[in-house]
């Protein structure tokens, strides 16, 4: 069994409280993204917007009763399960360094990160990761979005698909290929205010809040200083570099679907009071599940903060074993409340629509399912 | 002909390549009524909003740039016929048929790792799945005249059908959480069948 330390559940209990919070206005913000920009002085937001950042760049952490948070997985698992639980799409639409956060650790140089970070803490700023492409979804190798010298830089061309905050964000990280073959593909910081970037949002069936986008680069003019793990093999870069990197975050994303399922369970538990027989163990069979899933998504969260070989494998099966619980805890959760559920019980629902959204975050099961045969193919399960 | 020899292949072929919109318009134009859940829910399109005054609008979806709305009556509750909820089941189905049609369209103007995604082993495996599922439901619905099947074979079938889409779906991947695509006429198909579905388990 994997429990929190005192520090980790220190976390999860004001998490929990600032998500309960925010989830009240979590209608108003699928009707309107743009509702953010006026929660920005709630503790959560102020929390979500300045972690996680490496301590040496954090002058004036935030701490929560003594304890000090820098973003550790088993810190963002803990996270995501709390605001996921009361409203994901609130988390999602939050500032931060989010993903580009942990690519720009790990493959930006001192002053990348110190340019990065310390714009993050100034003020509440949003990041975008931009790597999946149209047509492309699944085949991240296949990439085409060009980055081409011309004189003392480079030009962005190409296009980003299914990209989240980009119409809010400041600057973000975003994949383009050099050349042909796995080490052609590089990783930029690029500023959403530079000629030639545009984000288009389009509405989705769940997790609006997030605002994902479509994003154009028409000859953006990216400089040398913009490019991340220039200081490192170009095996330690690029695409290798955001498999690494994914799979850190991989955990977190798992946690959002368990938090999904956790929300939907607790929904049923206090608006129905009068259970028959069958409904209590129909539920009890339900708390099992979500907390085998738990279990799972923290030993990703602990292979990833460990570095374990095995991370890989670990996070994906928990990414597809939580997506899975989403979808089932979700579509079961209707049944106790009779025909119209759906439409009488609209929170239910949107746990049901934010579980589809889950889903599609970082590869859907299918594609999770086949790094898990990897793992298995290449002797790289848990011991 | 009887309401009890009513064909339903206009509905199930207007779904599969004319959309819902198109299709339950046609359901309720072929049934000739409005047909309320067991506790008075309803989706319809804006055409047919206006028809029954005393219903509270509780949801508005977009499908496609058109409106549809889920509509509450509890003074109308349980008046699907049963030529209504059998339709329904037709309706999703077709619905369904286009989903898979689709799926095979995309993936056939997909590659990784410059192999097309269609003849991938899992997903030849995912499609098969899913037409099984359809030859079962098909095998239901063929011979059945409304009123042959109870309310529990109608909730077990719309089961099925949700649980095929929702594999479709993800072989759509990302694609499939536009507002605007497939994704949103599942949803929305989902509502559908939850509407006259008392016990919906996974």
């Amino acid at each position: 069994m994997i429990e929190l330390n005192e520090r980790q559940s220190t976390l999860r209990a004001y998490a929990r409280e600032w998500a309960t919070e925010l989830a009240k206005r979590a209608f108003e913000l699928e009707r309107s993204p743009e509702l953010v920009h006026r929660l920005l002085d709630l503790p959560g937001m102020v929390f979500l917007a300045r972690t996680p950042v490496p301590a040496e760049y954090d002058r004036d952490p935030i701490l929560l009763d003594g304890h000090r948070y820098d973003g550790g997985s088993m810190e963002r698992v803990t996270i995501c399960e709390e605001f996921a639980a009361a409203d994901a799409g609130m988390m999602l639409a939050a500032p931060g360094p989010s993903m580009s956060g942990v690519l720009v650790s790990q493959l930006g140089d001192k002053a990348q990160q110190e340019w990065f970070f310390s714009r993050v803490l100034e003020r509440p700023t949003w990041t975008f990761f931009a790597l999946t492409e149209p047509d492309r979804g699944s085949d991240a190798g296949g990439l085409q979005t060009s980055l081409v010298p011309d004189g003392d830089r480079l030009l962005l061309n190409g296009a980003k698909r299914f990209i989240g905050n980009a119409a809010r964000a400041s600057f973000g990280v975003v994949f383009a290929r050099t050349k042909p073959g796995p080490l052609g593909v590089v990783a930029a910081l690029v500023e959403t205010s530079l000629r030639g970037f545009t984000a288009t949002p389009f509405p989705t069936v769940g997790l609006r809040g997030n605002q994902v986008t479509d994003v154009r680069f028409d000859n953006v003019e990216i400089t040398m200083d913009r490019m991340l793990g220039a200081h490192l093999s170009p095996t330690r870069r690029g695409l290798l570099g955001a498999v690494r990197g994914l799979n850190k975050l991989r955990p977190g994303v798992a946690a959002l679907g368990l938090g999904i399922a956790r929300g939907a369970y607790e929904y049923v538990r206090a608006e129905r009071r009068d259970l028959t027989a069958w409904e209590r163990c129909e539920l009890d069979e339900m708390a099992r599940d979500i907390e085998s899933v738990r279990q799972l998504v923290r030993r990703a969260a602990t292979a990833a903060d460990a570095d374990d070989p095995a991370l890989a494998t670990l996070a994906s099966a928990a990414k597809a074993r939580a997506s899975q619980l989403a979808e089932e805890i979700t579509l079961g959760a209707f049944g106790f409340f009779g025909a119209g559920a759906r439409l009488q019980h609209p929170r239910l629902d949107k746990y049901a629509r934010d579980a589809r959204a889950v889903e599609y975050m970082e590869g859907t099961r299918n594609i999770h399912h086949l790094n898990v045969f990897q793992g298995l193919s290449r002797r790289r399960l848990a011991s | 002909m009887t309401l009890r020899d009513l064909s339903y292949a206009p509905i199930r072929v207007a779904a599969r390549t004319d959309g819902l919109v198109a299709a339950l318009s046609l359901l309720h134009e072929t049934t000739g009524t409005v047909g309320y859940g067991p506790e008075g829910h309803v989706i319809v399109p804006r055409g047919l909003i206006e028809a029954d005054p005393e219903a509270e609008v509780i949801d508005t979806i977009e499908l496609h740039g058109r409106l549809l709305y889920g509509l509450h009556c509890p003074g109308r509750s349980g008046q699907a016929p049963e030529e209504w909820t059998l339709g329904l089941v037709w309706l999703r189905y077709g619905l369904s048929e286009g989903l898979l049609e689709s799926c095979m369209t995309y993936l056939g103007g997909r590659t990784v790792g410059n192999s097309p995604l269609l003849l991938q082993q899992m997903i030849k495996g995912q499609l098969a799945e899913a037409v099984i599922a359809h030859l079962e439901v098909l095998t239901a619905l063929e011979d059945a005249h409304p009123g042959d099947l109870d309310e529990s074979a109608l909730a077990a079938l719309h089961q099925r059908i949700t649980r095929t889409d929702r594999g479709l779906l993800r072989l759509l991947g990302g694609s499939s959480l536009c507002a605007d695509g497939p994704g949103q006429a599942v949803h929305i198909s989902e509502l559908m069948a939850d509407a006259y579905t008392k016990r919906q388990t996974t």
